[in-house]
């Protein structure tokens, strides 16, 4: 008698279980298991990492405005020279968040805005020229943001003296100032707004990155956007982008010293490890500014007790970080000089996409949604 | 005392049965309603019989849907860098000789070129293409801004080749003439009342066919749509053009607002109201139709927005103007409803103002793109919560 009622209510339980799926499309989890809280961990991205990276960009950007100014109020090698440093810094602080190329970033374009590269020269000497351009198309993808403030900035003279007179002195000096500027603008704007979109007192991306909708593991999930976007960031901008192309392993060997990062402003290396070190401090779960190590992918990875990946990650991570540190700015030279190292830390970044691409994504079971893609 | 247990057993599970049926009925999307004066019921799939023969025919769709991906497959010629010649898409296009000029697989006294949205516009439309798409083949030049050319496809490989505005002129063609054609042909001519209104024939016979004049129009209507007779049923049979994107826009979501099921269903009850002379029921599918038609438009559109800001921001510009260059034609098909939601300004708007300045597809910006997305979605509530999904 026993035996029956509880049969039947297991078969009521199973078909139930099983009538609930069919209808169910949303959300899919896989098991952390009891100690992890996938949600707390979200919460720390957003919160203590993704916001506060942006609003220290955007703090930069303003710093970088009002130098602007005052290199356009009163163009000398001082206020030039101040203009670069916040160029620096806020080039510095671009490197914390360009791993979150989705949502607002994706949804404004920004890495397309403030980070293509190389810049296109001739596209900006021509803007100046017609002084008629709108700096958001996309037509001028690869005549604004950093790497054209680099060029504007560092490029066009040889040493500052020659740089300052280029906004002083030369027939098209207050058109070249007026196009400063309007880039400057440009990027701040265009930072601004994607902080905005996440701030959870303006439009509030946050609340939707936490909400229950999106605690998943499936294609549209809060996870799978940040993982993939980060990996892709990772395999892409600055594997390649960053290290590779510059090396020569999309052109036969042939090293691109013009495809550096910061080919003007020559510290395409310190930007690359900077870019590094945001990765590694993502995997860990480590907050921005504090630098308290919180929930992170590692802590995850380590749920499923795979402490072993984790070890093999951090590692191989560690071993990237340090071959790109042995590198020397700028790199662009370094391309020509000693390519052999920059190769070799092609080789060493390379080691780390695996365990992340292959075997992380498939211990939290999130899909990999962007294509590879061959060439630059 | 051991039957008494039992027979609670059965109730309990009987009970549970009938909540279970109930709770998967609620996925069920398919009602059915069935009227009892009805003669017919709704079939499963599009197969209507008369003497143990099949009623269903739309030879002339199938003929301008195999001239359709003909013309296609030459233009996409272009986009791999060969030269293709304006003389044979004009005659690809009025179908000069019964086979396009030699250049048809097949013979057909059908055109595409008589069946455009009247009366010139669009007819200058696709033969200004034509002239434009074969000198720009000739010239092997890469895209610019301002110079027609081949633009690399980043993510899919091989090239296309798009206008000096960045437009792809093989979407042009191939999702143009979905437009002007197939889906002019649907709301402007087959399902009005002057085809299949109450006056129009139902009793007689077309001479030497077994179906009636009013019968024959709503199955052209349905021909153009691009599905098969047993779409949706038959797992293996897959939609063409105005089909297939019903398919991939209702997967998702599981509202049947996107769903290619709610399109199916208005034509099996449309056509079977027809034979039932059931004028009420025609009218609704029909009004489903317009409706349904128009906001599946109004999705791919969207779709193809959000596919343009994910290629843009990730630098993929070849990738970028292939999807715009859909999103286009796809807004611009919408001014064939005639109960359209957007506004032609709105729709101008969107075309010549949001994606680029005159249409220039190198002038578009973030924010426009954006903008185009809201005024769509605004105007189509129903995309609302699906609209970062499409």
């Amino acid at each position: 008698m026993n035996f029956t009622y509880r049969s039947t209510s297991l078969l009521i339980l199973v078909l139930a279980v099983f009538s609930w799926t069919a209808c169910d499309v949303g959300e899919s989890g896989s098991d952390d298991g009891p100690d992890f809280d996938r949600e707390a961990m979200l919460a720390n991205f957003g919160e203590n990492i993704i916001i506060p990276s942006y609003d220290a960009l955007v703090d930069s950007l303003n710093e970088m405005a009002t130098a602007a100014d005052n290199f356009s109020a009163d163009p000398s090698t001082a206020t030039l020279q101040q203009l670069q440093s916040t160029l620096k810094s806020s080039r510095l602080a671009w490197q914390r968040v360009n791993l979150f190329n989705f949502g607002p970033a994706s949804n404004n374009l920004l890495r397309t805005s403030l980070n293509t590269y190389p810049t296109d020269t001739a596209r900006i000497e021509e803007n100046i020229d017609s002084g008629d351009y709108t700096l958001g198309t996309v037509s001028n993808q690869d005549a604004v943001g950093f790497p054209a403030l680099g060029y504007l900035l560092h490029g066009i003279g040889a040493n500052n003296q020659e740089i300052v007179s280029a906004y002083t002195d030369d027939p098209d000096a207050s058109e070249r100032m007026q196009y400063l500027e309007d880039n400057v603008d440009f990027i701040q704007q265009k930072a601004s707004t994607v902080a905005q979109e996440w701030s959870a007192d303006q439009e509030d991306y946050l609340t939707m990155f936490l909400s229950q909708d999106n605690l998943g593991t499936d294609a549209g999930s809060s996870l799978s956007m940040l993982i993939n976007a980060y990996i892709q960031h990772y395999e892409r901008y600055i594997r390649d982008g960053k290290i590779g192309i510059p090396s020569g392993v999309r052109s036969a060997g042939v090293a691109r010293p013009q495809a550096t990062e910061a080919y003007y402003a020559g510290y395409s290396k310190e930007l690359a490890l900077a870019n590094l070190q945001a990765v590694q401090r993502v995997f860990k779960g480590i907050t921005f500014p504090d630098g308290m190590n919180n929930r992170g992918l590692s802590d995850n990875l380590e749920a499923h007790d795979e402490t072993e990946l984790v070890d093999e990650i951090e590692s191989n991570m560690d071993d990237a970080i340090s071959s790109v540190q042995a590198l020397n700015d700028p790199l662009s030279q370094q391309v020509q000089n000693n390519n052999d190292k920059v190769q070799s830390a092609f080789q060493d970044l390379q080691a780390v996409v695996g365990p992340l691409k292959t075997d992380m994504t498939s211990v939290l079971g999130i899909t990999i949604t962007y294509q590879d893609q061959d060439g630059d | 005392m051991f039957s008494f247990q039992k027979q609670f057993h059965f109730l309990t599970t009987s009970a549970l049965a009938i909540l279970l049926a109930v709770s998967m009925s609620s996925c069920d999307l398919v009602s059915s309603d069935d009227d009892g004066d009805d003669k017919l019921s709704p079939p499963v799939t599009y197969e209507f019989k008369r003497d143990g023969e099949s009623t269903v025919a739309y030879p002339g769709q199938m003929d301008r849907r195999k001239m359709v991906a003909e013309m296609t497959a030459y233009v996409s010629e272009a986009d791999a860098g060969n030269e293709i010649s304006e003389q044979t898409l004009i005659d690809m296009y009025t179908n000069a000789g019964g086979n396009g000029g030699g250049h048809f697989s097949f013979s057909s006294d059908r055109q595409l070129s008589n069946k455009v949205f009247p009366p010139k516009a669009d007819n200058n439309f696709y033969r200004d293409i034509f002239a434009r798409a074969a000198a720009a083949s000739k010239k092997d030049t890469t895209a610019s801004n301002g110079q027609a050319g081949l633009l690399e496809r980043e993510q899919s490989g091989g090239t296309i080749l798009v206008s000096k505005k960045g437009h792809e002129f093989t979407q042009l063609v191939e999702k143009g003439l979905m437009g002007s054609v197939f889906y002019h042909q649907v709301f402007n001519v087959y399902l009005t009342d002057g085809k299949i209104g109450p006056q129009v024939e139902n009793e007689e016979l077309v001479e030497g066919e077994n179906y009636t004049a009013r019968e024959h129009h709503f199955d052209e209507a349905f021909g153009y749509f691009g599905a098969p007779q047993d779409w949706l049923e038959n797992s293996e049979a897959s939609g063409k053009f105005w089909a297939g994107y019903a398919s991939e826009m209702g997967g998702v979501s599981s509202s049947d607002k996107l769903s290619a099921s709610t399109i199916m269903d208005a034509y099996i009850k449309g056509r079977t109201a027809i034979v039932n002379e059931n004028e009420q029921v025609l009218d609704e599918q029909v009004s489903t139709l317009y409706e349904h038609l128009e906001l599946l438009t109004a999705a791919t559109a969207v779709h193809y927005i959000n596919s343009t800001i994910s290629q843009l921001s990730n630098g993929n510009q070849g990738e970028a103007f292939h999807a715009l260059s859909e999103g286009w034609a796809f807004v611009n098909a919408i001014k064939y409803s005639p109960n359209r939601k957007l506004s032609t300004d709105q729709i101008n708007t969107i075309l010549n103002t949001h994606f680029g300045e005159n249409g220039n597809f190198w002038e578009a910006t973030p924010s426009g793109l954006r903008d185009a997305k809201a005024l769509i979605v605004d105007n189509y509530p129903a995309l609302e919560p699906v609209k970062d999904d499409l």
